[in-house]
């Protein structure tokens, strides 16, 4: 509460001095929206810079891939409080919260807490964990209102982004330190989001040079009172730098630290053959990149990026510290007229150390510590066929990771896209790509003890080095239209073709006396022995029936067919079938209201999870915000307002348990001048 | 590894201990000055937009222009729209002097006439001589961006100038379509006049 009456007394202070217009027009009743120019002073708007983009910016219109940009407005309104959250509204997304502080996030299905198939970018600094390809959601995050916008991009990446771009890829971008100056502050309390507090504040050194800081707190209950509150604390800053107008150097860091609680259930070789405790992970990390962007007068642009990241993750079953340093450049060009190359490299060097966190061992990597590398270069050369109406992108990336096979440790990534754009309101694509999901250090290097029975007998999944990348072949078609300014359809369809996916296979049984007591082995060895297809369909509508009422809707279609090959005897190869859901709909109503009052209301449908005994179900979240001032915000959201308690997930292979997601809400001061 | 009950204990105290450190912090800055906020960087067609709304603000059109007291001030753009919904944006529920902004779309300049303020796209403007030929007074207030748009006719052009957006009066063509700019907006412009041999 104290936290709250702060924030007002921030609020209700006097704003300092700004220079103020007097030009012959009434102004606007509406509270200005964020980037508005148009109250600016002539004077000043002469000094606004324009921004310039470090990958090249494309009208959305014209994107030649399945795209869906989600905005601050878009995250503000939804009364999101993590990126998690904020990615529900996405289409082709799947989104499952397994407890309070994890997530299984994965695109166009093989869903899971460690979804291997999904690219995820903070800033340019790839997020993904070595260990299972897969991304730990609960430490990923910033200052939410600094965020310009997520970009999700369904479908093989892999050309521009690198391997496990092979469902999608998702780029979480800050605004520039320009963009974020003077101070801004949020603060609430809740019954899962029990209290939590962020603020940052922008600043400049004369014109050159911008740069902001925040920190951010926050301490989660949980669903269940005994082990999955979830407390996080971080800081972190950007800065820009302008050296001239040909060139940006910029700057961002990170640090966290954080508590998260779990239930952990894993195999024991004595009654009942299975050990449940509760326990609270340590997880610290920090981040910090630099980027210079160097622009020539022949409008070429080199970037040069450099970052390193380290976390550690001690007290769980697998006790994890890793230090990855980046470096990668890149160059867009245009020789000729219609030509727009883009061309560059990049190579990551991670170290890990790790040890079984549990007595009895139930990850076991060999070695326990290890140096990778991963080295790639790309090429692109997009070709405009016809003005402004037909364009084709012709890609390829060679990448090659210590983990890929001895017998061809080089990648070949390639695709194709093709963008027709009739005319400024209709645009037709079409892509055929190739991706692969490099192996992980997991797959290469570890065992893992999921289940016991009396005997004792164990069943081990075991590493292989013989184990390659799976593969995917997509074929994707888009339409976009603008019907009216107002209105806008988005359908995107795709056709994948998965091969060499991973099975388990069974292997020869042997006996083991170490950990005690003596008992037989069951191993199941990681092998390549499926192949699989899926199809399906994303729609995304954005209308504005009304001046004062916005409507988002999005719906997912996705089927997904596995086949194991006739030599593969995995009794669950086929489960990711039904891991992710079958059809999704999710639906923004917002409206403004008079007295300055802005209503959302958020209805999702998740559909069944066969694999998991998890029904299908419906679930709602609204908000009610409030703008006494300008520069305040009072907003009341409701979380999962339909059911009390309901499962979204359960974990697979890894041993935490799943909670049943409450019904909540929370009560929000936001300030900023 | 810590065990449940204990080890939720230990997070609840750390937990409040925390809060009241960032309470403290968030009145700490409090006390830094505060800025005005303003957006020093943004969309080039956003500046753009920015501007030809003031435009409006610093212009006048002869009353004839307006066939009511209330009639709206109409934007046409001709050709394909650079300013996606940001012109929309920036013009919407404002008034000027009483009237309404409009922002209609055309595919040719010919069409667009008459109106008050017309945006030319880069291709559009390659035929600005004739069309100038070819219509009838009262022209509007003619804006584009081509590199001799003041030298062939038209009235405002804007240029991009140190990475910010800057913008070029011919007073010559702002007399021809009859309005009065007002000495604020021409003291932020660079002035041209026709070329003598025109």
């Amino acid at each position: 509460m104290l936290l709250i009456l702060t924030l007002l007394a921030l609020a209700l202070s006097p704003p300092g001095a700004s220079a103020f217009q007097d030009p012959p027009a009434s102004a606007s009743q509406e509270p200005p929206k964020p980037g508005d120019l148009t109250d600016l002073s002539l004077e000043d708007l002469m000094k606004v810079e324009i921004t310039t983009a470090a990958r090249k910016e494309q009208k959305l219109i014209d994107t030649p891939s399945a795209v869906f940009v989600i905005r601050p407005d878009d995250i503000r309104r939804s009364g999101a409080r993590s990126i998690p959250e904020a990615l529900r509204m996405a289409p082709g997304l799947q989104v499952a919260q397994l407890d309070a502080n994890k997530w299984a996030i994965s695109s166009r299905g093989f869903n899971g807490r460690f979804a291997n198939k999904l690219l995820v970018l903070m800033d340019g600094r790839s997020v993904y964990t070595p260990i299972f390809s897969g991304v730990y959601w609960e430490v990923q995050d910033t200052f939410m209102e600094d965020i310009e916008r997520i970009e999700v991009i369904r479908g093989p990446g892999a050309t521009m982004w690198g391997a496990n771009a092979v469902n999608g890829v998702i780029n979480i971008i800050t605004k520039p330190a320009a963009d974020t100056q003077g101070v801004a502050a949020s603060g609430g309390v809740g019954t899962d989001h029990r209290d939590f507090a962020s603020a940052r504040y922008g600043g400049a050194v004369g014109d050159a040079v911008h740069y902001r800081a925040y920190a951010k707190y926050q301490d989660d209950v949980g669903y269940d009172p005994n082990f999955d509150d979830w407390w996080m604390t971080r800081a972190g800053f950007r800065a820009d730098a302008k050296p001239g107008d040909n060139q940006t150097i910029t700057s961002i860091g990170d640090l966290y630290d954080g508590r998260l609680g779990e239930r952990v259930s894993i195999p024991a070789l004595t009654p009942p053959f299975t050990q449940v405790y509760n326990q609270h992970v340590p997880v610290r990390g920090g981040n910090l990149l630099a980027r210079w962007i160097y622009k020539t007068p022949e409008e070429s642009q080199v970037t040069v990026q450099t970052w390193y990241e380290g976390y550690q993750r001690i007290g769980g079953i697998l006790d994890e510290r890793r230090d990855t340093i980046d470096v990668s450049v890149d160059h867009r060009i245009s020789p000729l007229k219609g030509q727009d190359i883009v061309w560059g490299g990049e190579f990551r060097f991670t170290r890990d150390n790790l040890s079984s966190g549990d007595p009895a061992q139930t990850v076991q990597f060999d070695p326990l510590a290890r140096d990778a590398v991963i080295g790639s270069a790309f090429l692109q050369d997009e070709i405009t066929l016809v003005e402004e109406r037909l364009r084709v992108a012709l890609g390829c990336k060679f990448e090659y990771n210590t983990f890929s096979r001895h017998d061809h440790p080089v990648e070949v990534q390639p695709s194709v896209r093709l963008a027709w754009t009739p005319d400024p309101a209709h645009a037709v694509w079409a892509s055929a790509g190739r991706a692969v999901r490099t192996p992980s250090r997991g797959e290469a290097d570890a065992r893992l003890n999921v289940a016991a029975f009396p005997g004792p007998t164990e069943v081990a999944l075991m590493h292989s080095h013989d184990f390659t990348s799976e593969k995917l072949t997509a074929l994707e078609l888009g339409y976009r239209v603008q019907p009216l300014k107002e209105l806008s359809f988005d359908v995107a369809t795709f056709y994948n073709l998965y091969d060499d996916l991973q099975t388990f296979e069974p292997d020869t049984p042997f006996l083991e006396t170490t950990p005690g007591p003596p008992h037989v082995v069951l191993p199941f060895t990681i092998d390549n022995k499926m192949a699989g297809r899926s199809y399906g369909f994303e729609v995304s509508v954005l209308g504005q029936p009304l001046p004062y009422w916005r409507m988002q809707l999005a719906y997912t279609f996705l089927r997904l067919n596995l086949i194991p090959d006739s030599s593969s005897a995995d009794p669950a190869a086929e489960n990711a079938e039904h891991e992710s859901p079958g059809n999704q709909v999710y639906f923004r109503s917002s409206w403004d209201l008079p007295e300055n009052l802005q209503l959302d209301v958020i209805p999702r449908y998740v559909g069944v999870l066969g694999a998991f005994d998890v029904p299908a179900y419906v679930e709602l979240d609204a908000r009610l915000g409030w703008r006494p001032r300008p520069n305040m915000e009072v907003s009341l959201t409701g979380q999962n307002l339909i059911h009390r308690r309901h499962f979204e997930f359960e974990p697979a292979l890894v041993f935490t348990e799943a909670t049943a997601v409450e019904r909540g809400g929370f009560l929000m001061v936001s300030v900023n001048f | 590894m810590v065990m449940a009950n204990d080890g939720s204990d230990v997070v609840v105290r750390c937990g409040t201990g925390r809060l009241s450190t960032l309470t403290a912090a968030l009145g700490l800055l409090a006390v830094c000055p505060a800025r005005a906020q303003e957006p020093s960087r943004a969309p080039e067609y956003r500046i753009k937009a920015a501007f030809l709304y003031n435009f409006t603000l610093y212009t006048e059109w002869p009353a004839d222009s307006f066939a009511k007291a209330d009639s709206p001030i109409v934007l046409a753009i001709a050709g394909d729209d650079p300013f996606g919904g940001e012109l929309d944006a920036a013009v919407r529920g404002k008034t000027v002097r009483g009237r309404a902004i409009e922002v209609h779309r055309y595919s040719a300049a010919s069409d667009a006439v008459p109106c008050h303020l017309l945006f030319m796209s880069n291709a559009q403007a390659r035929n600005l001589p004739q069309f100038l030929r070819q219509i009838e007074e009262p022209l509007p207030l003619i804006v584009g961006e081509t590199e001799d748009f003041t030298r062939v006719g038209g009235a405002i052009r804007f240029f991009v100038e140190g990475n910010k957006v800057r913008f070029e009066v011919n007073i010559d063509a702002a007399a021809r379509a009859r309005v009065k700019i007002s000495s604020k907006l021409l003291s932020l412009a660079r002035i041209v006049r026709d070329a003598e041999d025109r």
